[in-house]
């Protein structure tokens, strides 16, 4: 039984742990994780190198045992002590303790962004994408969808025009962040029968609507759908 | 304990003559201008109960000065109180005078200190029993804390203040801590008795010898990386498969050596040789004694004939060896016959000789005498005569003998040489007969070698007329076969010079192509060393690593604790007060917590920040809090209480104001009411 623990998602730090039972595997490392157990986490997965999924990557290197995993991309933008790390490629599946985890392409203005689609001991199947403004996959059986939802085109427009957001940075959003109704088409063009339970991650402050997302998610899964927020002491 | 100051009574103490103060344990206000003696009242005060004036100096000046500043001598100085006492009163009286002495013959008085006279209820005590008694009421540190209102914020150290108040108000057991809170309870497990502070420091201490380690270790992983072999191009299965293969050459070729270098084709055909030597052996002994058996007649004949020559010639020389023997015996006796004749001639001449011998005639001389010539007398002349006679008869007679022993000499020899003379003609004939035996013997022998020649001749001619063995046809068969062996052997070995060479060569290679392998190979070794080397030493960081996580988590637990301390503490202890606050923590850098204790008002400092009449009331409310803790109730004299404003707060003890007043050149005391 998988649960998923939320400790950030937002452009202000990104980071979650896929708890199975004893063992846990963190999700990226954009979050200071004081205070937070992270002796039975098997190691943690980095999507790509910006400080919002990566900045405590070093603190997890100094502060347990744990491994991560990441590009070769990702690690030349980082520089991690070559020891700690595992570097991985998209469709090369490796192993996390009993995670299997096989990393895929994601489109993001970086070096080599992956997308992790894991399978946990007991056969359960987490995709997790953020950070990316479409995914060319699809894959089976998922039973936990972790995926970004960053905002709606329709907001983003409005914010716009009123002026609160610049051209330049639609632009940039465009080209780097999953919008709702992408996320939409790329849920149906899977096999959602195994679908347990979708997770909407790192909303646009300003150009996003969790109300509206987590609604319009629901009435085309038909299964729970959490928006994950930072988590609170 | 309950004080209450009901009557005072000062003389020529400090610059006053004569004072007397009746509050009757009442509040009251004593106001003057600057110098009029507010202190000294108070000074006078401690100065009856301890010999010391309100700072606890008991060298201070007391004594009345003159218009010059001298003390005025031979002044009795008095301080007396009458104090009700949990509601008896009691008077206490301190009185020093001058001890002035005359010396004897001397006529000025000499100062010799001061004596102290103590009394309780009129009676004389000495000293110390009335210092015991006072001691007995209050301890003169209470006392300062309860009469001054400076005294607690101004006079006592932070960290007296803080024990005070702690024990006062009870400090907080770790454990209530721990259990305010439930993200705290692991501490309960994790402490052990040991103290917060105690085990901060601990582990403060142990996270940066971790973290230098951690440091340590990036160094020495640094280091076992770079010392692991590069071998990207080589492949450890392969190269295994590789020597394997190349051991399994390496044998062959050697047993491939071994068996040219015996020689097992040779070995075959040395022995295939020497069987054809004694081929040729036995072959040969059989055809020598077909050849032999072939002449056996004529030989066995041969060899009668000549044991028959070799008897002939036996004979003959027998023969010989008879006739010289012969020849001997005769030639011995014809020397005999010889001796005898000559024996005989030599007999005949003796004979002659002995014959013709005749005794001379008698000579008459021999009758006269030679010298003188004169013949012998007759008689003498007889004499001669007669022996001449004899003479010649003993000569006849010895002729006759010899001639006769000759003469039988002579034909004792006469008849040996007869004997001589037929022996002689004996052997001759016996010579003769031999002679002609011998010359017979001779005649056969010399037929028998003729015959003997003749039969040689014969064997030899037959002997001669078989081809000899080395023309047979096998012997030639023979030999032609062993030289086609030899020149087999030597066409091998040969062969085998040029083949081992070079085995041996593709043995070299196939050696320095092992010792390669196996260098590589031990690149392998060497990898799995410094890999294993690097791993350990990564797995010793990462329990660094997941040490140094533990310490962050549970000095992130130990400052939570400190935090919900520091809030259970102070809002404990601000609780008993009515206006003052206590800041009881300073928060530090590394996370711990600084004790200290600074009374507040409204949030700022007592000292320096607030305004004195604000001091004023945070120290009456100090004190009243003291007070009603310890259970301690004396009179409080508040210095300077013109300057107080505002009451915040009343005393809860009999108090005594002392107010600065502009104008007031004499001291006016107004009773209040109201005292507890």
């Amino acid at each position: 039984m998988i649960t998923i623990d939320v400790i950030g998602s937002s452009s202000k730090g990104n980071a979650y742990l896929i708890n199975e039972g004893e063992r846990s595997l963190l999700l990226e490392a954009g979050m200071n994780l004081k205070g937070i157990d992270l002796s039975t986490t098997d190691g943690c997965l980095i999507t790509h190198e910006h400080g919002d999924h990566s900045k405590y990557a070093m603190d997890i290197i100094k502060k347990t045992g744990m491994d991560i995993y990441l590009s070769m991309g990702t690690q030349e933008a980082l520089q991690l002590p070559k020891h700690r790390i595992k570097m991985v490629q998209a469709f090369k599946e490796f192993k996390v303790g009993s995670w299997l985890v096989l990393p895929f392409p994601t489109e993001h203005d970086v070096n080599e962004p992956l997308g992790f689609f894991i399978q946990s001991k007991e056969g359960e199947c987490i995709l997790f994408a953020t950070d990316t403004f479409y995914i060319r996959y699809t894959f089976p059986g998922v039973t936990h969808m972790l995926i970004e939802c960053n905002y709606a085109l329709d907001i983003l427009n409005e914010n716009v025009h009123s002026g609160r957001i610049g051209n330049y940075l639609k632009k940039r959003i465009l080209t780097s962040h999953f919008e709702l109704n992408n996320v939409k088409n790329f849920l149906l063009s899977n096999d959602l029968s195994h679908l347990k339970e979708v997770w909407l991650l790192h909303l646009s402050n300003n150009n996003a609507d969790e109300g509206r997302f987590k609604k319009e998610i629901q009435e085309i899964t038909g299964i729970p759908v959490y928006i994950a927020s930072e988590r609170k002491e | 304990m309950k004080i209450k100051l009901m009557k005072m009574k000062i003389r020529n103490f400090k610059a006053v003559k004569e004072f007397d103060f009746n509050p009757e344990g009442e509040n009251a206000s004593i106001y003057g201008q600057m110098g009029t003696g507010k202190s000294t009242i108070y000074d006078a005060f401690w100065f009856a109960l301890f010999g010391k004036n309100s700072l606890g100096d008991s060298k201070f000046q007391w004594k009345p000065k003159d218009k010059n500043n001298e003390s005025i001598h031979h002044l009795e100085t008095e301080i007396q109180l009458v104090l009700e006492v949990n509601g008896e009163e009691v008077t206490l009286s301190r009185m020093v005078s001058e001890n002035w002495v005359r010396k004897t013959g001397s006529s000025n008085e000499e100062y010799q200190g001061d004596v102290t006279t103590c009394r309780i209820n009129g009676l004389k005590k000495k000293v110390s029993d009335y210092k015991k008694y006072i001691d007995s009421l209050i301890d003169e540190e209470t006392f300062k804390q309860l009469t001054n209102v400076y005294y607690f914020s101004d006079v006592m150290k932070d960290k007296e203040r803080r024990k005070m108040l702690f024990e006062l108000v009870g400090n907080l057991d770790d454990n209530a801590v721990i259990h305010s809170k439930k993200s705290l309870e692991p501490l309960k497990e994790f402490l052990k008795g040991i103290s917060v502070d105690d085990k901060r420091e601990q582990l403060i201490e142990e996270r940066s010898k971790t973290n230098a380690d951690i440091k340590e270790w990036d160094i020495r992983i640094d280091e076992a990386d770079r010392n692991i072999p590069i071998i990207d191009d080589l492949n450890e299965d392969e190269l295994k498969k590789e020597k394997e293969e190349s051991l399994q050459k390496e044998d062959s070729l050697y047993q491939e050596l071994s068996t040219l270098k015996n020689g097992g084709f040779i070995s075959k055909k040395r022995s295939e040789l020497s069987e054809c030597d004694s081929q040729i052996m036995v072959m040969k002994n059989d055809y020598q004694l077909n050849i032999r058996n072939a002449a056996s007649e004529l030989i066995e004949k041969k060899q009668t004939v000549y044991s028959q020559f070799l008897e002939a010639k036996n004979k003959v020389q027998g023969l010989y060896t008879s006739i010289r023997d012969i020849q001997g015996d005769k030639d011995w006796t014809r020397k005999q016959l010889v001796m005898n004749e000559k024996q005989v001639e030599e007999l005949r001449n003796e004979y002659k000789k002995i014959h013709s011998k005749q005794i001379e005639p008698f000579d008459e001389h021999v009758l006269v005498c030679t010298y003188c010539n004169r013949p012998f007398d007759e008689e003498e002349q007889e004499d001669i005569q007669a022996t001449y006679e004899e003479e010649a008869k003993t000569f006849n007679t010895k002729k006759a003998e010899n001639l006769e022993s000759i003469n039988e000499t002579g034909k004792a020899v006469s008849e040996k040489t007869t004997q001589f003379k037929e022996d002689i003609e004996g052997f001759d004939e016996k010579i003769e007969k031999l002679e002609k035996q011998s010359e017979e013997s001779e005649q056969e022998a010399d037929r028998l070698y003729i015959e003997l020649k003749k039969l040689e001749r014969q064997i030899e001619e037959k002997k001669t007329s078989i081809t000899p063995f080395e023309e047979t046809e096998a012997y030639i068969e023979m030999i032609q076969k062993k030289k086609m062996i030899q020149s087999e052997i030597d066409n091998e070995q040969q062969s085998i010079a040029t083949s081992t060479v070079g085995i041996q060569e593709e043995i070299k290679e196939v050696k320095e192509n092992i010792a390669r392998i196996n260098e590589d190979l031990s690149k392998f070794t060497s990898l799995g060393k410094s890999k294993e080397r690097k791993d350990d030493l990564i797995s010793e960081q990462k329990e660094k690593t997941i040490r140094a996580g533990e310490i962050e988590k549970w000095l992130f637990l130990l400052d939570e604790f400190t935090r919900t301390k520091v809030s259970l503490l102070t809002e404990r202890i601000n609780s008993e007060f009515e206006i003052t606050q206590f800041k009881l923590f300073e928060p530090l850098q590394n996370g711990s917590l600084k004790e200290v204790c600074e009374p507040l008002f409204k949030g700022l400092e007592f000292t320096g920040a607030i305004s004195n009449g604000e001091r004023v009331n945070v120290g009456i409310d100090i004190i009243n809090t003291i007070s009603r803790l310890k259970g301690v109730h004396v009179p409080i004299f508040i210095d300077n209480a013109e300057s107080v404003t505002v009451w915040h707060i009343e005393p809860s003890n009999q108090a005594i104001k002392l107010i600065a007043q502009e104008g007031q050149t004499k001291l006016n005391i107004k009773n209040d009411k109201g005292a507890a």
